[in-house]
């Protein structure tokens, strides 16, 4: 809802109650329960702003959806997906061996057979760089393609597509168009300047628990049944609505109250209900959380949700204890992920979804014996490796190689080179100018901007 | 007066940091990555991340405590320089969680039964150190690298001389990294050691803030301990001091350790007109720590009235992260001083040193240097100063930076060190003005200008006269020298044209720097002509304390050398490895070869570097079997170029990083060398073939079929609930009797109440007609009375008892095994405090019993079925109605690991039932815990017995 349109109604219900009346209150009596208040909100705003856009396209789109797999802290590359067992132990520590994969001649780490065996569906970037190795500041690089320290703060790709691939673009799904599974990111604001109406909806929960509880979707120790009374009684309180029954606005948070139940009750909390599939397919994916991640983003996207980001249920931050927890967590993120790409070709929909994981960087390609690290891996933004699957890119495939997994030995990838091409695979002009809301030169993408790299979309795996 | 030279040049210089990662110069990339590969041979080095107190007062003898990793077998501290001596009393390892069990159990046992092999005195310390070492372990400690912990005993002869040493820690096969150490010259008051913290957990931040000791609290008067003289002296201590408060009298020295969230308090009396000093070490013993942001310890100090009213807040000093407060007090009174981290972070290895009192500082000295043989008068400005000038002695030819300390008031004290260069070039005085171009000073090349940028202008402009083609350098030395100037350097031509800039450049040499700003213009002059020198502050600051020395030459090449780390372990008449980094200055292109200083015939050195190479591996070899104590070595590193030679010494260095992410290298003031005898190889192996042959030879006899009950007791269940881990659901309920994590295996249970017991009430599930009874238990001692380990209904059940002395002393601790009132009684007897396994079996014929494995001679034959019946099968004591008697049979014991089979065991898998019952060791875990368990003997910590017993039980599970 935009603020003056806000503003307007406010107006109107305070000149009918005789006094203030406040956007708390609008809400408070328009819907019911806690869930229908922030999802609301949301619904009302998306479909707003809907009305004010008009994305541009280059080309015709081959992805219809994006699932993005952040590995937060910035996973290993060395001991992942750019193996270099011939540079030998200062390098590769405790995990020695490179594995084959159902490619000839495409070899990943040890820790992740299951990934090998699906190698045909997904390339490999294995020169990506940006030489930024702060958290907060290379998270932002990869996820907006702009360079921090600019005067704007950039919404992340999740959020360009919220505002493009939204509601705006035909999009009719009740669950919002960009949705991170399950904590938000917190290191940096995601919308950027686009503000609240494209933040990512984060489900929390944990879809591995017997009960999925999806923020706001479904509620914590209350029974459908009790949510359904419960909105028949404040139906039956909402006297409001009966006054005004012609106004539009109020038109507009009716509207807004049934989206929200249909999520609450109807359909769209189907999408987050893991016990509709088979359990062996469950299996599949992993028992656990990231596993079962993977499956939900899975539906998401066969429910037509434009964009899912899966924050991984860990960190990858590994200056200490670094091979235990590679042991730990790799596994899972292969089966995980491995799953993922067999079932989302399997149902014929990795043709239309892109699928794109890494972290912000990789880790020190020497392993750092030092106290306190003791057998540890540094932040490493000079060379590190993103995967890369669906929705036009092609399987199978490596672009550029490392060194020793220090220095990018040929064809760098830098971040606008990787976003460009998944914004060109959405049929998303990079070049289009983001809404700023005073008015700043702001296109999605610049190349042009002081200090930007760029060595060209990946034009190689399209 | 004499100062403390921790070297040949002055250790400030020698601090020299390389600068962080993203470098502009791919040499120096190679250079750092090159260093950076050394972290593998650092693997296994010894290493040390704190020592507190830093420090002591001469003629005093301090206790001090070490923090750091793989100090195995720890047994000597050194301390570099003459006068300081020290001793290790204390080793004090983290414990694993099985360490930490086993001397648990050690413990209760101790205190159970007091230990025939050890005297009284003996045993009731061992009861305390394990309790002291118990109370300060922490499971997840902040930083783990510095949780183990050695306490040593330093003492300071009264004629050291003062000034940073370095203390390392040595074992029989390694040497530590260097930590400051200082030698004090004032009493000093030394906070008690903190404990290890706990891990913090984000957003749980409070869990670990906690309340401090405090090192003297008495009733009045007031007890202070002085630390350097190792006495109680008496204190008027002021009324109202707060309850964290520690009163201090100046001047002094204080020690302390900032926990997370704490704030140290001082409280001391002082004058109006007194010029107070107050000096923090704190970034300088720890200069940088890998896991925190920032990383170092940014120390912020607060002076408050007795009103509690703010008088003076530093939180730094120029460009140094430790502050110095430097204030006039305004009137007499109490005075209040706080010291905490900027982001109120803390652990162990936050350790400060405050010097406090009227205490001689110098703030600046003019000129910062001069001309080799040639010095002159210095300018001295500071506080607490006898002289306001002074001729800087300086017995050393050599071009290098030096130390200089200023006398205080009286010419007690020696103020801090200043450092005060020495170069071949000719030098001259910075002449005002100077700040216009047309006012520009004339200077003739080669030239050092010693300078000062003053307030007003601000600018100091030189002119020079060049030649087309020649190079000419321009450098600032500022930064290096202690003057607070942000340097920025121009080149001009008579117009004003800028040909040249620069505001600062990469120095790979900073050290602790990491504010370095000195400027670095290398020109190649266009045309003849006169050329203009531009140098500002770039924070357009200035005074009398923004000193600089300013060389305008033609390049001079040279090279200073590195060496990582700065200490090297050889095994006797072997080689080892260093790192060397060669820092090449003007263009330096020369190959470099290096050598050993000095005579000696224990060591040399072999290495050379190419004139492209920045890095090298240098051999250090030993012909000598052992150095008793760690040698110094000097390594220096030689150039040639027609007849000039360069000779330059290495500085031994230490690579570390500072907050996840940049690296430094720290100067340290020695080379250590240690030369040691490695111990004899392990025995080989038993041959294959002959393992092959026993192989075959054993049946292997498999865990027996039948269990009916099996209670592990490894987990804590509540309500007293024992799940049977056979899956028949025979759940057992405890009444009186106590879970203990201290079973023979992990968990078990305590009798030690009366009644205490464990029932099962599925009877009729237990009523086996033939049978076994396998338990582990461990009892204080004979009793008079009988003690039931298990019943079932004796007269027509089963029942396993330890007689009391009531049966006669024949039979007194002996196992009664009862099978429908029939008995059968063991040979051997149970009355120690020690775990025994039992057997009680009947197989339809005889009753027969085994005691730790061993089948007992007696048995008694009987034919027939073990009568079935409805009673509740107790485990340990139970009577419903006890008489008298039976009141004080309570069952004082652990027991563990309950079997209860249906029929009898064979002979053969008595053994294999026994072991099913033993820790699971592969072979390394055996060797790991046959290693724990001698750590914690040789620490003190369990006694023989209990040690051969633990290392009986580590079996190879097959």
């Amino acid at each position: 809802m935009n603020k003056h349109s806000e503003q307007r109604l406010l107006e109107k219900l305070a000149a009918m109650r005789g006094q203030p009346f406040s956007r708390r209150d609008l809400l408070r009596y328009s819907l019911t329960g806690a869930a229908g208040l922030m999802l609301a909100d949301k619904f009302s705003l998306y479909a707003l702003a809907a009305e004010e856009l008009s994305p541009k396209t280059l080309r015709k789109p081959t992805a219809k959806s994006v699932i993005q797999v952040f590995l937060w802290g910035g996973m290993s590359h060395i001991d992942t997906w750019d193996p270099k067992p011939e540079a030998g132990s200062e390098y590769m520590g405790q995990l020695a061996t490179a594995i084959p994969t159902n490619v000839t001649g495409f070899r990943i780490g040890e820790l992740f057979p299951e990934l090998a065996k699906q190698a045909d569906k997904f390339s490999l970037i294995r020169s990506m760089t940006h030489r930024n190795n702060g958290h907060e500041t290379a998270a932002y690089l990869m996820q907006t393609g702009h360079l921090p320290g600019e005067r704007l703060a950039y919404p992340c790709i999740g959020a360009v597509f919220a505002h493009y691939k939204g509601y705006q673009a035909g999009y009719k799904g009740l669950i919002p168009p960009y949705v991170v599974l399950t904590q938000p990111q917190g290191r940096f604001s995601e919308a950027g300047f686009l503000g609240a109406k494209v933040k990512p909806f984060a489900t929390g929960g944990d879809p591995n628990a017997s009960r999925f509880e999806v923020e706001g979707v479904v509620a914590k120790g209350i029974t459908d049944e009790r949510q359904k009374a419960r909105r028949t009684l404040l139906g039956d309180l909402n006297t409001l609505r009966s006054t005004m029954p012609e106004d539009s606005q109020m038109a507009l948070s009716k509207d807004a109250e049934e989206q929200a139940y249909s999520l609450i009750l109807g359909k769209g909390k189907d999408v987050f209900d893991l016990s509709l599939e088979k359990p062996e397919l469950r299996d599949r994916y992993g028992r656990h959380t990231f596993g079962q991640d993977c499956l939900v983003a899975r539906r998401l996207v066969e429910s037509g949700v434009p964009y899912v980001t899966i924050n991984y249920p860990g960190g990858w931050d590994t200056h200490s204890n670094h091979f235990a927890t590679m042991r730990r967590q790799c596994p899972q993120l292969d089966r995980g992920l491995a799953a993922l790409l067999q079932d989302l070709s399997e149902r014929g929909l990795l043709e239309s979804t892109i699928v794109w994981c890494c972290g912000e960087f990789g880790r020190s390609p020497k392993v750092d014996w030092q106290p306190p690290w003791n057998g540890g891996r540094n932040h490493y933004g000079n060379v590190f490796s993103v995967l890369v699957a669906g929705g036009g890119f092609k399987g199978g495939c490596v672009v550029g190689s490392s060194d020793k997994g220090e220095e990018v030995k040929d064809r760098p990838v830098y971040p606008i080179d990787l976003l460009g091409t998944i914004y060109d695979l959405a049929g998303i002009d990079t070049q289009t100018k983001l809404p700023h809301p005073e008015g700043f030169d702001a296109p999605i993408l610049n190349p042009n901007e002081k200090g930007a790299k760029t060595a060209g979309r990946l034009t190689e795996i399209i | 007066m004499e100062y403390w030279n921790s070297g040949i040049k002055f250790s400030w210089e020698r601090r020299r940091p390389l600068r962080h990662l993203q470098l502009r110069h791919p040499w120096l990339a190679l250079g750092i990555a090159a260093v950076c590969s050394l972290f593998l041979l650092n693997a296994s080095a010894q290493y040390i991340g704190f020592v507190y107190p830093a420090g002591g007062q001469r003629g005093s003898t301090v206790r001090v405590t070490l923090g750091g990793q793989k100090l195995e077998g720890v047994d000597r501290v050194i301390v570099s320089g003459s006068g300081v001596t020290g001793r290790i009393i204390e080793y004090n390892k983290r414990m694993n969680n099985q360490e930490v069990q086993l001397i648990n159990e050690q413990l209760q046992e101790l205190k159970r039964t007091p230990p025939a092999e050890q005297p009284e005195l003996t045993y009731s310390n061992t009861i305390s150190k394990i309790e002291r070492i118990l109370g300060g372990q922490v499971q997840n400690p902040a930083c783990a690298s510095i949780a183990n912990l050695v306490i040593a005993e330093i003492s300071f002869a009264p004629d050291a001389l003062p000034g940073p040493r370095e203390i390392r820690l040595c074992t029989k096969n390694g040497i530590s990294n260097p930590l400051v150490f200082n030698v004090g010259q004032l009493p000093e008051i030394t906070l008690e050691p903190m404990a290890t913290s706990s891990l913090v957990v984000l957003g749980k931040e409070e869990q670990t803030v906690r309340r401090k000791r405090r090192a003297a609290k008495a009733p009045a008067p007031e007890m202070m301990m002085m630390q350097g003289m190792m006495m109680m002296e008496a204190v008027e201590v002021p009324a109202g001091l707060a309850e964290d408060e520690c009163y201090v009298k100046l001047p002094c020295t204080l020690n302390g350790q900032i926990a997370q969230g704490n704030v140290d308090r001082y409280c001391f009396t002082a004058k109006k007109g007194q010029k107070l000093v107050v000096i923090v070490q704190a970034r300088e013993l720890v200069p940088f720590m890998a896991d925190a942001v920032p990383g170092w310890f940014q120390p912020i100090l607060v002076l408050r009235n007795s009103q509690k009213k703010e008088v003076s807040y530093v939180d730094d000093y120029q460009f140094k992260p430790d502050p110095v407060m430097l204030c006039e007090i305004p009137e007499d009174g109490e005075y209040h001083l706080e010291i905490y981290d900027s982001l109120y972070r803390g652990r162990e290895d936050f350790v400060y040193r405050i010097t406090l009192g009227e205490i001689p500082f110098v703030t600046s000295l003019f000129p910062l240097g001069s001309r080799i043989g040639e010095v002159s008068k210095v300018e001295v400005k500071g506080w607490n100063l006898e002289e306001t000038y002074i001729m800087p002695e300086i017995k050393d030819p050599r071009p290098g930076v030096y130390p200089v300390t200023i006398r205080g008031k009286a010419g007690l004290l020696h103020s801090n060190p200043m450092p005060y260069a020495q170069s071949p070039l000719p030098e001259c005085l910075e002449k005002e003005p100077n700040s216009q171009l047309r006012t520009a000073q004339k200077v003739t090349l080669p030239i050092i200008i010693n300078g000062r940028i003053d307030t007003t202008s601000k600018k100091d402009i030189f002119q020079f006269e060049g030649r087309s083609n020649d190079v000419v350098v321009a450098e600032v030395i500022a930064r290096r020298l202690n003057s607070p100037l942000d340097s920025i350097l121009k080149i001009t031509d008579e117009k004003g044209k800028i040909l040249a800039l620069n505001d600062d450049r990469e120095d790979e040499s900073t050290g602790i720097n990491t504010h370095h700003a000195d400027s670095l213009i290398s020109y190649t002059l266009p045309k003849n002509g006169t050329y203009y020198l531009h140098l500002t502050d770039t924070q357009n600051r200035g005074g009398e304390d923004y000193g600089y020395r300013l060389r305008i030459s033609e390049p001079m090449p040279d090279f200073d050398l590195r060496l990582v780390p700065s200490m090297v372990s050889i095994k006797s008449n072997s080689t080892a490895t260093l790192k060397v980094l060669a820092l090449r200055h003007d263009g330096f292109t020369n190959a470099i070869s290096f050598r050993l200083k000095g005579e000696t015939n224990s060591f040399s050195v072999q290495g050379k570097m190419s004139s492209t190479q920045t890095v090298a591996t240098i051999t250090v070899k030993t012909k000598i079997g052992e150095t008793p104590e760690p040698a110094t070595l000097v390594i220096e590193g030689v150039a040639t170029n027609g007849a000039q030679e360069w000779v330059r010494e290495a500085v031994p260095s230490e690579d570390r990083m500072q907050a996840f992410l940049w690296r430094h290298l720290v100067p340290a003031q020695e080379l250590r060398a240690l030369v040691y005898n490695p111990p004899p190889p392990p025995p080989k192996q038993p041959k294959e073939k002959k393992r092959e042959e026993t192989k075959a030879e054993t049946k292997k006899v498999d865990f027996p079929q039948g269990l009916l009950l099996h209670y592990n007791f490894d987990q804590w269940e509540a309500g007293g609930k024992v799940t049977d881990r056979t899956g028949r659901n025979n759940i057992g309920q405890a009444t009186g009797a106590k879970w203990t994590n201290s079973g023979k295996q992990l968990g078990g249970f305590e009798f030690s109440s009366s009644p205490g017991f464990i029932d099962v009430n599925t009877a009729t599930n237990l009523n086996p007609k033939t049978m076994t009874l396998g338990l582990w238990l461990k009892i204080s001692g004979p009793a008079i009375f009988d003690r039931y380990l298990f019943e079932k209904q004796r007269g027509s059940g089963f029942g396993l008892v330890i007689a009391g002395a009531e049966n006669g002393a024949d039979k007194k601790g002996k196992l009664c095994f009862i099978v429908n009132n029939k008995e059968c009684w063991s040979d051997g007897v149970i009355t120690d405090a020690s775990w025994h396994h039992l057997f009680a079996r009947y197989d339809g014929q005889n009753l027969t019993l085994a005691l730790d494995g061993e089948i007992q001679k007696t048995s008694t034959a009987w034919t027939g079925e073990i009568a079935s019946n409805t009673n509740t099968l107790t485990i340990g004591m139970n009577r419903t109605n006890p008489t008298t008697q039976e009141k004080k049979t309570g069952l004082s014991g652990f027991i563990d690991d309950v079997m209860i089979f249906d029929h009898a065991i064979r002979d053969e898998e008595i053994p294999v039932v026994i072991a099913s019952t033993r820790p699971k060791f592969s072979k390394s875990q055996v060797i790991s815990r046959l290693n724990e368990l001698k750590e914690l003997l040789d620490r003190g910590l369990i006694i023989q017995s209990f040690y051969d017993r633990k290392a009986k039980e580590c079996e190879v599970n097959p």
